[in-house]
């Protein structure tokens, strides 16, 4: 189910008319959208478009098979790579027009010039205070959708554990990886599956391409996106055959303990954390983000020759769950 | 099988792109160039970022900095390790949170006075920079983009073998009861062990509809292409329209196809690659330096009265850092658009028309080739007929 509702309060409270949301993951926030995946960043245009005095969310798909079976096809605005022909769509839009206030999720000189010729009165802000507000109130739904990518990322990870071998090499645990995901019916991922030699010199999200060595301590990460939600994991292996789990690094259950209801995201980082929220991606949250029961974390720490990252679920007394297996 | 262009030069490859960019820097009257979309971070600077889907990596995005006349441009990342050897330690610096107001306000304090072209900010950056006269980086971008050297058609070609190389090993596995997605998966482990630096887009395996009435709604009634691949199982006599992007060095690739599951290809499928294969003739036929978009567009003709493809895509498009750049051939800019864009050696033209008999589906696949001085070299193999169950 989408957030619509509680968007919409969120923009009254605010005083926006308009949201021109270019990032999927925004999209799906609003309404239930499933199109094609593209890797990367991609440039700011006008995806998708909710209009608070009509409550209604228009899609830029050139067919209904990528949002729900209810949504009015009248609110599709098709491809084009026309600029005049995309100034009409959005000025087709009811209530567009006279828009005075309108939040964006990103913004290039272009496409400023073409919203100001569909929006003229309009002021533009961020939306990305609004949509890190949305995500950060508990969401059981946000809650499931993560623990079912969860599930995906965890036999990921374990397809990737069963490869490993002296003289595997990690484009091969990346293509178990993409194969074991797609085994489950997902064919994106949150992040290229990553396996890393864990020593001071190589980076644990961009190692070299060497064939493994019996032996050495090597980080498995893998991440999966599937309907819209992203979770993730990290661990760490000794190669051999079979290769051997590590135990958690140094202060790991310290960390974990630490993240209860009150604490504070910066408390975690001062321990040195890595944190953010998990969700529809990445949730980058302040130091200042007070944990609330319910919110998902994904947490990871390095110490020594063991990294780990798990996706921890904040509870309402004591102890988070730990989602990730 | 195609011909290399050329010894690749990775180094070679990321001086001259530099260089370009000075060029189209100095022609658009632009003195600071600020990127911050992966693609054309990774078209200035040769950096990798690891692959990710939008969120991270906009996140953990890289950014980079030209100031008109430098030796290279200032790098911004949390990846060094990605960044090439040849980027001298003063030009690679720590990771800057655009993402953030602080970041935005750091970045902004870095940067040169003078005429400032952005591709795409994340808003707290469009903010900090709306005191000062900001162009599009288009207008830079698109002339360096627009002719590649021949590393960057070299590249191309590569990541095209990538992909064309995947998708044999996935065809045999395209039968009656297959899922979809297990197709997507064989594809994505085969272009990892085959040293893909990522995957571009979620790769479709699409089962069309025989009839554009007969599947989902179309906003302009032609059938539509492409959805996601479903974890649906396939069907004897399934039409199956692939389509595939993987990056190798930075550049994109695009492979098209159109299958038959689980028997022999029937005469009408016949036939609807013929005419499919000859338009794609009669077009490249015309591909030399000085012909137009619109030639191009006049020498593919009708199919059974209509242009052969589908109206909300193009008959040709560029490709390069980009999975879908200039030049722009059919698209809906219009006549005049075409008219007005002239070939020129370097430029790269993926076609992709379609044949479409309602009722019977259709066909379609994808040819590369790159405009040489006096017509063009390819840079996918030639598209063939998929025998189906015979292959």
């Amino acid at each position: 189910m989408s957030r619509l509702a509680a968007c919409i309060d969120l923009m009254a409270r605010d005083d926006l008319d308009v949201l021109v949301l270019g990032r999927e993951a925004n999209a799906r926030t609003v309404t239930e959208v499933s199109r094609l995946w593209l890797a990367g960043t991609r440039p700011f245009s006008p995806g998708c478009v909710v209009v608070r005095r009509t409550a209604a969310v228009h899609v830029l798909a050139n067919t209904d098979a990528v949002v729900e079976s209810d949504f009015p096809v009248e609110s599709l605005y098709g491809i084009t790579w026309n600029p005049e022909k995309l100034l009409a769509a959005l000025g087709a839009i009811d209530g567009l027009q006279d828009a005075r206030r309108v939040a964006v999720d990103g913004m290039t000189p272009m496409m400023s010039a073409l919203l100001a010729g569909a929006m003229p009165a309009a002021e533009v802000v961020d939306a990305g205070p609004l949509f890190a507000e949305l995500w950060s109130v508990p969401d059981p739904e946000k809650n499931a959708g993560v623990e079912r990518a969860v599930t995906v990322a965890g036999f990921g990870l374990g397809a990737m554990v069963a490869a490993l071998r002296p003289d595997v090499t990690p484009r091969e645990l990346r293509g178990v990886c993409s194969a074991a995901f797609a085994s489950q019916g997902v064919t994106t991922p949150a992040f290229e599956a990553v396996a890393a030699p864990l020593d001071d010199s190589s980076s644990t999200w961009l190692p070299p391409e060497r064939a493994f060595v019996d032996g050495e301590p090597v980080v498995l990460r893998a991440g999966a996106l599937r309907d819209g939600w992203e979770a993730s994991l990290a661990r760490t292996y000794l190669v051999g055959s079979p290769s051997v789990e590590q135990p958690a690094p140094a202060g790991w259950d310290e960390l974990v303990a630490a993240c209860v209801a009150g604490a504070t995201v910066g408390d975690l980082r001062r321990r040195g954390a890595v944190v953010h929220g998990a969700g529809r991606g990445v949730e980058p949250w302040p130091d200042g983000l007070v944990l609330a029961p319910g919110l998902m974390v994904a947490l990871e720490h390095r110490h020594g020759e063991s990294l780990r990252q798990d996706i921890l679920r904040i509870a309402d007394r004591g102890a988070p769950e730990v989602t990730t297996p | 099988m195609t011909e290399p262009v050329c010894a690749l030069d990775l180094a070679r490859l990321r001086r001259d792109r530099v260089m370009k960019l000075d060029d189209a820097m100095e022609a658009a009257g632009v003195d600071t160039l600020v990127l911050c979309a992966q693609q054309n971070v990774s078209y200035a600077t040769g950096t990798r970022v690891p692959a990710a889907d939008h969120v991270r990596a906009s996140w953990w995005r890289a950014v980079a900095v030209f100031e008109r006349g430098a030796s290279w441009p200032h790098l911004y990342t949390d990846f060094p390790e990605g960044a090439p050897d040849d980027l001298p330690d003063e030009f690679l610096h720590r990771a800057i949170e655009v993402e953030t107001a602080g970041g935005a306000r750091e970045l902004t304090g870095r940067i040169g006075g003078g005429r400032l072209a952005i591709d795409d900010a994340p808003f707290p950056l469009w903010d900090a920079l709306r005191p000062r006269e900001v162009v599009d980086a288009s207008a830079v971008l698109a002339p360096a983009k627009l002719t590649k050297t021949a590393d960057e058609l070299e590249c191309i070609r590569q990541a095209q073998a990538v992909n064309e190389q995947a998708m044999r090993i996935v065809r045999p596995l395209a039968v009656p009861g297959a899922r979809a997605t297990d197709l997507s998966g064989a594809f994505l482990q085969a272009i990892a062990e085959l040293g893909a630096t990522a995957n571009t887009v979620d790769p479709v395996f699409q089962v069309m509809p025989r009839s554009v009435a007969d599947g989902p709604y179309s906003v302009t009634g032609e059938p539509v292409f492409p959805i996601p691949t479903h974890a649906s199982e396939l069907g004897t006599g399934d039409v199956m329209w692939i389509d595939s992007g993987i990056n190798l060095h930075g550049y994109a690739s695009d492979f098209g196809a159109t299958w038959i599951v689980g028997r022999e290809v029937d005469d009408v499928e016949r036939d609807q690659f013929a005419r499919w294969h000859a338009i794609v003739d009669r077009a490249l036929h015309r591909v030399k330096p000085s012909a137009t978009a619109a030639d191009l567009v006049e020498a593919a003709g009708l199919d059974h009265g209509r242009r052969p493809w589908l109206s909300y895509f193009y008959l040709a498009h560029g490709i390069g850092t980009d999975s879908a750049e200039m030049p722009f051939v059919g698209t809906d800019l219009g006549d005049a658009f075409d008219a007005s864009l002239t070939l020129q050696p370097g430029m790269v033209l993926v076609f992709e028309p379609v044949v479409w008999d309602d009722g019977r589906a259709g066909h379609r696949s994808e040819e590369i080739v790159a405009v040489s001085d006096d017509g063009y070299v390819r840079l996918s193999a030639r598209a063939e007929l998929d025998e189906g169950a015979a292959s």
